[in-house]
């Protein structure tokens, strides 16, 4: 694999990472919640595609509606029954109840499925590929893209086109006021909670079919999310795209250097852009408006 | 004026020696009672930090791990004793603390807690891929650097000795005017730097402290077992050990993390046959006790008795 195939590479799973960091950028836009738990569930959705592309006659393409369809209302119900009673400028209990909920969900699925590395078996379009100028590229990843830039450009028109989109940034900026209006402010953040693991999800499953998973692997993926909130810039749909590429490129291009150095140079990519941020320097890093 | 109550440090101080006195002389599992003395500092620690000055870490494993490989390195190389490998792990901690603060200190809230998970988590895979230190194979330490026939008793002291000097240290800075300022703080972090208290240096104290006991009590405990790995020092579940005793317990008293200890050690034993199970239910404990008892078993039990075991309220007389 050249390094040019690398870039690409990169660039391509970085599209997944910028949905993961979405999700995790969402809930904390709109409700200042921090999921702990966002990695776990991002595995949960790899783990019940694996089930129902076993157990199930489904196509693909309705099992990655149907993991969204499940995470949304797994989204909805976590934030209808704990989360909005614990609100608040404090945003320790919030994190406290994820962290809980993620050992939870780490420690079953380790139950019924074990401890051992998993991967999704999709067929014949796991390995096809095109190849121009001397460069190979896989279809499956170029697809999986594919379906992340339309889940961007999804989310940007949900959140300016719509009601309750603009719902959302109402309850980003000022619930008070949305509230004066007639809107349930709780309601708005169920939703919203719903949409963030829903993404998550899909982006997890997305993964699953281009690498292995495990019980253990949420915390990597929670990390990823975060590094790309904070590497592009908070509260925007496009940091979150670009930062997901960025890390994407770094991670892969790091792999190709060392291979079992696993997510370090996306970490140290992360160290690199909180330093320049901290200096005068970083200010033409700060992508998007807020 | 307003003051602690003087006579109000009889019931800990003599409490503290009846309970050092029992741990020696009763004939209990000393390898347990180790482990939960260096948990309990480790909790008592971070509890500083997290529970007076309202930084969240979810990365103090960093510590853990970082003061068993400077104790382990120190100890194969340089030939020094472990006893003083020990304080070389702590000073190596504050040095790295230092360094970790940062890049750390602009990060606020939710931030500073993923983002100093992200740097243990860079420690871990550093030290998976660094020759020196062994790699992901780990170190075993130099047998001819301890002897035998005392080391288990030497382990149980030295933990012995560090809960002790962790609980005493943090009682009577609590009690201090450095206290007060931490308390403050607690209570209301904008009120207390709008009466001129220094938030962030309280904030870097706490936390160059925090480091400096974990990394001790991680260099005794690998100590005892004589070997370390980059995924067992640096595992997530010596930070997730430490929030669950000092959530439950109560965040932000003294008390607290010894309630969540006793809770902790106590749950583990019952499901001693069953640790996955053991795992499942500690999480769904996180889950609830913030929904349910927000302060902690100890905040319910202050809040109806006005109880204090460790007093550090200040009453005007």
């Amino acid at each position: 694999m050249s390094y040019v195939e690398a870039v690409l590479n990169g660039l391509m799973v970085g599209g997944l990472y910028g949905l993961f960091g979405l999700g995790l950028a969402l809930a904390f836009g709109i409700m200042r919640i921090v999921n702990i738990a966002h990695g776990e569930f991002v595995v949960l959705a790899a783990y019940l595609g694996v089930t129902l592309l076993a157990v199930t006659p489904l196509p693909l393409p309705v099992v990655i509606v149907v993991v969204a369809i499940a995470a949304f209302a797994l989204g909805w119900t976590l934030q209808a029954t704990m989360l909005n009673r614990v609100l608040g400028p404090n945003p320790v209990p919030a994190m406290v109840i994820t962290m809980g909920l993620s050992i939870v969900l780490r420690n079953v699925l380790v139950k019924l499925y074990g401890a051992n590395i998993q991967s999704i078996d999709i067929g014949p379009l796991q390995t096809m590929g095109l190849a121009f100028g001397g460069l190979s590229i896989g279809l499956l990843p170029m697809l999986i893209f594919a379906i992340a830039v339309v889940l961007f450009v999804g989310v940007n028109l949900l959140l300016t086109r719509t009601t309750i989109g603009r719902a959302f940034r109402a309850a980003a900026d000022d619930y008070e006021i949305l509230e004066t209006l007639g809107f349930n402010r709780r309601r708005i953040y169920n939703a919203a909670l719903g949409l963030a693991v829903a993404l998550s999800a899909v982006a997890g499953l997305l993964l699953a079919m281009r690498s292995s998973f495990s019980p253990f692997s949420g915390v990597e993926r929670l990390l990823i999310a975060f590094e790309v909130v904070i590497i592009g810039g908070l509260g925007s749909l496009r940091g979150c795209f670009l930062g997901g590429l960025f890390l994407g490129v770094v991670q892969v291009v790091g792999l190709k250097l060392y291979p079992n150095s696993g997510p370090l140079f996306g970490h140290l990519a992360f160290f690199v852009v909180l330093l320049l941020r901290q200096s005068n320097l970083g200010s033409f890093l700060a992508w998007g408006r807020k | 004026m307003i003051t602690i109550p003087r006579s109000s440090l009889t019931v800990p101080v003599l409490g503290l020696i009846a309970v050092a006195t029992a741990l020696v002389l009763l004939p209990i599992d000393r390898r347990l009672a180790m482990e939960v003395l260096l948990v309990l500092a480790m909790a008592q620690g971070w509890n500083l930090l997290c529970g007076y000055t309202g930084l969240l870490s979810f990365g103090h494993h960093a510590f853990v791990g970082l003061g068993a490989y400077v104790l382990f390195m120190t100890v194969n190389t340089t030939g020094l004793a472990p006893v003083w490998s020990i304080l070389v792990a702590a000073l190596v901690a504050l040095v790295v603390a230092l360094a970790m603060w940062m890049l750390l200190r602009k990060l606020r809230g939710p931030y500073f807690s993923i983002g100093i998970w992200v740097l243990a988590d860079s420690l871990r895979l550093l030290f998976a891929q660094w020759e020196w230190v062994g790699s992901s194979r780990g170190i075993v330490l130099n047998p001819a650097s301890i002897d035998a026939a005392t080391f288990a008793d030497m382990v149980f002291y030295l933990a012995l000795g560090l809960a002790f000097v962790t609980q005493l240290g943090i009682f009577a800075l609590l009690r201090s005017r450095s206290g007060l300022a931490l308390m403050a703080i607690r209570d209301n972090e904008a009120g207390a730097a709008s009466i001129g208290i220094a938030v962030a240096r309280n904030q870097l104290g706490a936390f160059l402290i925090s480091a400096a006991i974990c990394a001790a009590a991680g260099a005794i405990y690998y100590l005892s077992v004589l070997y370390v790995d980059p995924s067992g020092a640096f595992d997530i579940d010596w930070q997730i050990r430490v929030l669950f005793i000092v959530i439950v317990g109560g965040l932000g008293s003294i008390e607290g993390p010894i309630i969540g200890i006793a809770i902790y050690f106590g749950l583990r034993e019952v499901f001693r046959d069953a640790g996955d199970l053991f795992l499942i239910f500690q999480g769904l404990t996180a889950v609830l006790v913030p929904l349910v008892m927000p302060g902690g078993i100890w905040g319910l039990i202050a809040a109806r008795t006005g109880w204090q075991i460790f007093p550090t309220r200040r009453l005007a007389d």
